[in-house]
């Protein structure tokens, strides 16, 4: 089963309980990759990046695919492979 | 609305109070704009900028003291030692209220003291005093010396320290003892004219044109900057080094000098792990609804030490820039930046600088003093903050900034810097805005004059790739117009994460009685920075300093997110003089005429 590692930062840390997840699963699709941590790991977290409105990722939050934002590559439809970096930020902006 | 001008001479020792006329304050506001209309029109070209000769202006806005958001702060414009161009740098702290409520707006330094003094101003009054006790002594110990010396606990200063006062290069004047007027060298200018700090008291009310349409106003803005996820929740959390895992997970987090864009132990100098280890309270400056500053504490040998940070730009500089993941290093090296009055982002720049040359074999041991001078080591960045204020061994070659230090010993091309200043924390290969931001920032590497980060990389306030250059041009200029406005209204620039260009009219049309649309707004920015261009063209700058170092624009970034990507500036630039009426980086007299600059 592909492995993936899934990093999380800022106030998502605190929300969560964890910095890294490394993950075995058989997720094809980031979307996909999101309910299978929810159903498994932490109930938490879909929710606290996917609005449940619009499906959509909640406003300035960022996922980066192997330092890619999603929006950039299929959005929560896209492609993952064994070995991809899943990193979630939420809105952070400094100086 | 008109500004209020104390003008200092420090060679005949008197002081004159002059006023800026309606029209004239309408068209340049105040903060970075009058400034570089006073240097402009008073300045002869091609002066040496450490000569009695310049000029250090001091500068508030009408924002500055109201209750307009974030209005805590001041601007320093001069004639910029390192650059040669416009030098001018923008400070957060209580200075600048306290300017305006002593009746002030702006100070303008002349001519050089025989010997080292401090101004007192107290009200509108001012005296000269002597700073010889002073001279020698870092900025905390003479903010602490003055006030037991005036009696007045609640002085606000802007001084500088051994830096300034040894004509460092990237010497800062410091505010509240840890806010920076960190770049372009301010510090030295001050120090060239002896003046240890001004002192600065008052009891008075700033006016406000209409103090109704201000509250109804800053009822939504509040609202808009709390509600906002990074005005309202990642800064005042997690400080500006939130951003350290966010630039470095995109592969653009400049590291060991710019030589890659992926920094593996990133995470033990971000905003989070300070949060865990060093934080002991979040700080807002005067009127401030965000409160991104940081109150920090190192108690671990040997980098004990207290003070306010380490910001993200100092987190890198001290940090990834040198390959350094040492937080308490960082933190005390950055508290001696402060103390000793250096910019800590041209001052790690010119570090990094150093270790490559010292790898390259360019730079000989015996000049170092004992010092290892590699990529990674700790106790480099923290040493040679001393050596450097104080001229001593090696800090002497630092002193210069990177752009002297790599020419004298035969690499040019080592110095990341644009038009003479330091690069910031962001690699520009994978930001392709940014790197026209940067070539094309009036007073050379700055990540402030258009923070391209925000829709490159934050998102706001829509998404752009950053891996495009397709109509980033007309963004750079944008960004670069309200900025313009930002520091000459002075208000702090993380206020545009939340308000647009609308509510800032509005809100300057409260504070100053002016009946300004946006395209007003940004007309206004758009002359000051096309008379800031003015003034570098004056100065010898044109098309060819708007560039990067041959690193940017030719090495293909190694690895990451990134990797085998450059910057493709020649495919924005002339877009850029375009969207700005420029010919070549100078502006075209049609566009002059229309900014009513002729």
């Amino acid at each position: 089963m592909p492995k993936i590692s899934v990093q999380v930062f800022a106030s998502l840390r605190e929300a969560l309980g964890f910095n890294v997840l490394e993950v075995e699963t058989p997720a094809t699709t980031l979307i996909q990759l999101i309910d299978f941590i929810s159903n498994k790991y932490e109930p938490k977290f879909k929710d606290l990046i996917i609005n449940s409105e619009t499906k959509e990722l909640r406003k300035y939050h960022k996922i980066l695919i192997n330092g890619r934002d999603i929006d950039f590559l299929d959005k929560l439809s896209t492609k993952l492979k064994d070995g991809d970096e899943v990193v979630i930020f939420p809105p952070a902006g400094g100086g | 609305m008109k500004l209020n001008v104390l003008r200092v001479n420090l060679t005949k020792r008197r002081t004159k109070k002059e006023i800026v006329d309606e029209k004239t304050t309408e068209k340049f506001v105040g903060g970075r704009g009058i400034g570089v209309k006073i240097l402009y029109d008073e300045l002869k070209p091609k002066i040496n900028p450490l000569s009695s000769e310049n000029k250090l202006i001091f500068a508030t806005g009408p924002a500055t003291g109201t209750a307009f958001p974030a209005s805590g702060r001041f601007h320093v414009i001069t004639k910029s030692p390192l650059t040669g161009g416009i030098g001018d740098s923008n400070c957060g702290g209580d200075f600048g209220p306290e300017l305006r409520f002593a009746g002030l707006d702006v100070v303008i330094v002349e001519g050089a003291a025989e010997r080292p003094v401090y101004l007192w101003i107290k009200d509108g009054e001012v005296k000269f005093r002597g700073a010889k006790k002073y001279w020698g002594k870092g900025v905390w110990d003479t903010e602490d010396g003055i006030r037991e010396e005036l009696k007045d606990p609640k002085i606000r200063f802007a001084s500088i320290g051994p830096a300034g006062e040894n004509l460092v290069l990237t010497a800062a004047i410091i505010n509240d003892k840890h806010r920076a007027a960190g770049r372009t060298g301010v510090g030295a200018v001050m120090g060239s004219k002896k003046l240890k700090a001004i002192a600065v008291r008052g009891t008075g009310e700033v006016p406000v044109a209409d103090p109704d349409g201000l509250r109804n106003v800053m009822k939504d803005s509040l609202k808009l900057i709390k509600e906002n996820g990074v005005t309202g929740e990642g800064l005042p959390t997690y400080g500006t080094a939130v951003l350290v895992n966010v630039i470095n997970k995109h592969g653009a987090y400049p590291t060991r000098n710019f030589q890659t864009g992926v920094f593996p132990t990133a995470d033990k100098t971000s905003g989070e792990t300070m949060t865990k280890t060093i934080l002991v309270d979040k700080k807002a400056c005067w009127g401030c609804p965000i409160a991104c500053g940081r109150v920090s504490r190192v108690t671990t040998p040997p980098y004990q030490t207290d003070g306010e940070g380490p910001e993200y730009e100092t987190t890198w500089s001290l940090g990834a820039a040198c390959g350094i993941d040492d937080l308490n290093a960082i933190t005390k090296a950055h508290n001696v930046c402060d103390e000793l009055g250096i910019d800590p982002i041209s001052y790690g720049s010119t570090v990094a600088c150093a270790m490559e040359l010292y790898e390259m074999g360019k730079i000989p041991k015996e000049k170092l003093g004992g010092l290892e001078l590699k990529f990674g080591n700790p106790q480099a960045i923290v040493e040679l903050a001393w050596r450097t204020a104080y001229r001593s061994g090696f800090g002497d070659d630092i002193a210069l900034g990177s752009k002297r230090l790599a020419e004298k010993y035969g690499a040019p091309e080592v110095a990341m810097h644009s038009k003479g200043l330091e690069l910031p924390a962001y690699d520009p290969r994978g930001i392709q805005g940014h790197g026209l931001a940067y070539a094309t920032s009036n007073r050379g590497g700055c990540h402030l004059r258009a923070y391209m980060i925000a829709p490159e990389i934050v998102g706001m306030p829509e998404k752009l790739d950053p891996f495009k250059t397709e109509g980033k041009a007309a963004w750079v200029k944008t960004f670069q117009d309200i900025f313009s406005m930002c520091d000459s209204l002075v208000v702090c620039k993380f206020l545009t994460f939340a308000l647009n260009a609308d509510y800032l009219t509005k809100l300057t049309n409260a504070v100053t009685g002016w009946n300004w649309s946006t395209e007003d707004f940004l007309r206004t920015g758009d002359r000051i920075y096309t008379l800031e261009r003015m003034f570098i063209n004056r100065e010898g700058f044109g098309r060819k300093d708007d560039t990067l170092p041959v690193r940017l624009l030719k090495t293909p970034m190694p690895e990451g997110p990134c990797k085998g990507l450059v910057v493709k500036l020649d495919e924005m630039l002339d877009d850029y003089y375009a969207v700005r009426g420029w010919k070549d980086g100078k502006p075209t007299r049609k566009k002059l005429k229309e900014l009513d600059l002729v």
